[in-house]
């Protein structure tokens, strides 16, 4: 088969790949989106006491190479699993394990950003006989979201680079498709060439999206 | 019941090892204009933040129209209410901020309904009659679908006021009102204050405007050391010949009270 031939019939495959990539990328994002508000918010306000397993989590998630947090989630749970009589698809391992990742990092993020807020705030939303719950949806919230927007975008492409460690543990996502695709065709170079370029678009195409979301929802506070 | 609008008897307050006053007794009727006065680090703020529950206080009792606020006693205990509680009751105080504290992702109008909305549950036609009403009387009309960062100080600090006499508070808490303002600007902010006192609307300020607590107050409060030093009519206060402390604290300011200009006396 020529060159142009072979790039024509891997597209299907890539695509495949594209699609695992995306589809992992995006329930990261999610999970450790709500998993990252909910940690955040009790590591800015929480009892002393009820922080303590929070940050452990985010200190020793931090800490840790994301290609072992691959490992272990996908040993440990499948390990687990299997004593209980079930197998778990490399899929699942792996976004629970970006999500695991991810979930620390947006954590930070969120209470960085509520931290950021002054006091003030709270006192403001208080005086005008606020619960603590209204504070937080209408005045902290909404402020936090802003700051955190800028680092939150870098989490998501960090989650979305990391995807490709999930080839590690056989999830036929971009990186894995792509060096199938050598295995098959040869000519690595431009395959990695290409694959690279596709990430690069993935990511500015996030960049760009958030920085038309920071301007349209940083109304008074970026101004 | 009483016929104090706020009392306040044997408040004492620590912050872990520092007590930052003790025995402070103070009783305000309904419409009364009381001035806190005194020098840096004398707890003028801390007594303040008591009044508005922001602050836990170790001892003594608040009774707002006859209520005890922020705490009850459980026999032989003292205990705070539960912050739900408490809110409910911080309804009854509004407060001003030295620094405004105003939401910055809000505009003007959503500051001063945000309260009416959520916390007194008005439907937002009525909301928005009652914030125009409000921050027409603050002179922001044009203002109203600013954001906080468009604003300067002055202005804010009117958004302020607005946003918390909208509420309908029984007393008004003014800490600072116009401390962090450039001078230019505190005028009109005193003058906004001045015009809710002389509504008959009851007010503690906190302020270092002596001229102005000179003139629009009933009765001036002078702490000093942790305790309430004295207290009396404005006359009384500026022209105290007994009180050392006082009369040295006064002198730091250069209050001009006996021979004000004609012109003066008009703003
Ligand atoms: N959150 C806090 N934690 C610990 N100490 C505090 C806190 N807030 C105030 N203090 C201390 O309590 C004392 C009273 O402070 P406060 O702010 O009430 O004084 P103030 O009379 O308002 O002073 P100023 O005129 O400078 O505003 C000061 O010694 C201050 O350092
Ligand atoms: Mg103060």
């Amino acid at each position: 088969m020529n060159f142009w031939a072979s790039i024509v019939a891997s597209q299907t495959t890539l695509l495949t790949g594209l699609w695992n990539t995306i589809s992992s990328s995006l329930l990261a994002i999610a999970i450790s989106t709500v998993v990252g508000i909910l940690f955040g918010i009790i590591l800015a306000y929480g009892n002393r006491i009820v922080k303590i397993p929070f940050r452990i989590y985010v200190d020793v998630i931090r800490g840790i190479p994301g290609l072992v947090i691959v490992f272990s989630v996908y040993y440990f749970i499948d390990f687990w699993l299997r004593s209980i009589g079930f197998a778990l698809p490399p899929f699942a391992a792996g976004f629970i394990a970006l999500s695991v990742n991810a979930g620390a990092h947006v954590t930070e993020n969120v209470r960085g950003a509520l931290q950021s807020i002054p006091k003030g705030q709270i006192d403001a939303g208080k005086a005008i006989g606020m619960r603590f719950g209204q504070i937080l949806w209408y005045i902290l919230i909404p402020q936090a979201v802003v700051r955190m927007l800028p680092p939150w975008l870098n989490t998501i492409t960090e989650i979305v680079k990391g995807s490709s460690l999930l080839a590690l543990i056989g999830v036929a996502e971009l990186l894995l498709t792509t060096q199938q695709l050598i295995a098959k065709y040869n000519n690595a170079l431009f395959y990695y060439a290409y694959v690279g370029v596709i990430y690069l678009i993935i990511n500015v195409a996030i960049e760009s999206v958030g920085k038309y979301a920071e301007k349209k929802i940083g109304r008074g506070i970026n101004a | 019941m009483s016929q104090n609008l706020l009392e306040i008897r044997s408040l004492e307050k620590w912050f872990g090892k520092l007590q930052v006053f003790s025995d402070v007794d103070l009783d305000i009727r309904q419409g009364e204009v009381v001035s806190i006065i005194g020098s840096s680090g004398s707890g003028k703020t801390t007594l303040l933040r008591c009044i508005n529950l922001l602050e836990p206080f170790q001892k003594g009792t608040i009774r707002l129209n006859g209520e005890e606020i922020g705490y009850k006693e459980v026999g032989a205990r003292r205990v705070r209410l539960p912050e739900s509680l408490i809110a409910r009751q911080r309804i009854h105080t509004g407060m001003v901020f030295q620094q405004f504290n105003l939401f910055p992702h809000m505009t003007v109008l959503k500051n001063v309904t945000l309260g009416l909305t959520k916390v007194q549950k008005l439907s937002a036609a009525d909301a928005r009659a009652q914030a125009e009403k409000w921050i027409n009387r603050v002179g922001l009309a044009d203002k109203i679908n600013a954001y906080p960062s468009q604003l300067s100080g002055g202005q804010q600090q009117r958004v302020a006021i607005a946003r918390a006499i909208a509420m309908n508070p029984l007393v008004m808490l003014f800490d600072e009102a116009t401390s962090a303002l450039d001078p230019e600007l505190v005028g009109e902010v005193l003058q906004v204050i001045k015009e809710l006192a002389q509504d008959g609307n009851t007010m503690i300020l906190v302020t270092h405007e002596m001229r102005f607590a000179y003139e629009i107050s009933d009765k001036v409060i002078f702490m000093d050391k942790g305790k309430v030093a004295k207290v009396g009519t404005p006359k009384e206060i500026f022209e105290d010949r007994d009180l050392p402390r006082l009369q040295e604290f006064l002198s730091t300011f250069n209050v001009d009270l006996g021979g004000r200009r004609a012109e003066d006396r008009d703003h």
